[in-house]
């Protein structure tokens, strides 16, 4: 089964985009919640995303929408809670970033 | 699904506690089942009666006492990061002298052997990390 | 029932409780006789480096005494830090991309640090 990677930190706090894309496999899918819809924001995410193959890419729409940043989502899937639960439940195993 | 969560941060200094409230009550929703909740590291602050929330602020804590109250879900905390982070049950305070004990209800203080236990039984882990 | 549980170290040490709580997790795992393994990926190899202040390092020295012997490291994580496999106070298998994956996607369970 495919995983599921949750990024919830900003790009500034640490490694833990740059570290699960150097692990994570080609249909795994990622979701950025908290802090980690940051990471969608940044200027280089575009070329992240296509650099990124087949990964499916996800973000909290609560949390994108409580900091503002929902025009520069880009590629990535605007999901709500229930949808967040459907993709934990959908992948094995969940692995969280840092 | 039986869905288990560990939450590493703590209110103060973390989105995680929040986060992870969020995913409990949208599984629940969704009509899957919380095996247990797992408060590790800096998570075992949710559990200590003796922080004072700011008015006006989110009182993440007492939303966890009532969701696990309402839905009867089981909000373990490991005994030992507990300990060192001053989170006292009324048996440990006794046990080691200390002058109160703050434990708040219905966190409870559990071995890490639960954390295992939540790894065996449930179906998922989801770790909402510090 | 055994479940498979990953361990994945990502930070350098840090000052404070969550390397030693984090062991502890992987400890009372192998002692409830689960099936654990441990990655150090990134930052994280240098918790197998032991110097003046080998706390951590020391940690993870013990872990074949407890019958944990599946640890990897992050084959590119190494060299980019001036490590080789035998600089590190235990024996680890580099392991390349693909097979971090793979070695992902057969876990139940996969805790951070």
């Amino acid at each position: 089964m495919a995983a599921l990677h949750i990024i919830a930190s900003a790009p500034d706090v640490g490694a833990a985009l740059q570290n699960c894309l150097r692990v994570a496999a080609p249909d795994d899918a990622i979701v950025l919640i908290g802090n980690g819809v940051y990471c969608a924001a940044s200027a280089s995410f575009e070329r992240i995303v296509k650099r990124s193959g087949g990964i499916r890419w996800y973000a909290l729409e609560a949390d994108v929408v409580r900091r503002g940043i929902g025009a520069e989502l880009g590629p990535v899937v605007a999901v709500d809670d229930a949808a967040f639960v459907d993709l934990v439940t959908a992948r094995q195993p969940i692995v969280s970033w840092s | 699904m039986n869905i288990s969560i560990a939450v590493h941060g703590d209110a103060a200094n973390s989105e995680s506690p929040a986060l992870a409230l969020r995913f409990a009550r949208a599984a629940v929703a969704k009509g899957h089942r919380i095996h247990r909740v797992f408060f590790y590291h800096a998570g075992v602050a949710l559990a200590n009666a003796s922080i004072v929330q700011p008015q006006g602020e989110d009182d993440v804590a007492a939303q966890w006492a009532a969701f696990a109250d309402e839905h009867h879900v089981e909000l373990a905390v490991c005994i030992a990061a507990a300990l060192r982070r001053g989170v006292l049950s009324q048996e440990d305070a006794e046990r080691y002298d200390r002058a109160a004990s703050n434990l708040k209800p219905p966190f409870r203080i559990v071995g890490l052997g639960q954390w295992v236990d939540a790894a065996v039984e449930s179906d998922r882990v989801v770790t909402f990390t510090t | 029932m055994r479940r498979r549980i990953l361990f994945v170290v990502s930070h350098a040490p840090r000052r404070g409780a969550l390397a030693a709580e984090l062991l502890d997790e992987l400890l009372i795992a192998a002692a409830f006789e689960q099936k654990v393994s441990v990655l150090f990926v990134g930052d994280g190899t240098y918790q197998l480096v032991s110097g003046d202040d080998a706390g951590t390092a020391r940690g993870y020295r013990a872990l074949p005494t407890y019958d944990v012997h599946d640890v990897f490291v992050e084959r590119a994580a190494l060299k980019p830090r001036g490590l080789t496999p035998e600089r590190l106070v235990i024996a680890a298998r580099p392991l390349t991309r693909p097979a971090i994956s793979r070695l992902i996607a057969a876990q139940d369970v996969v805790v951070p640090d």
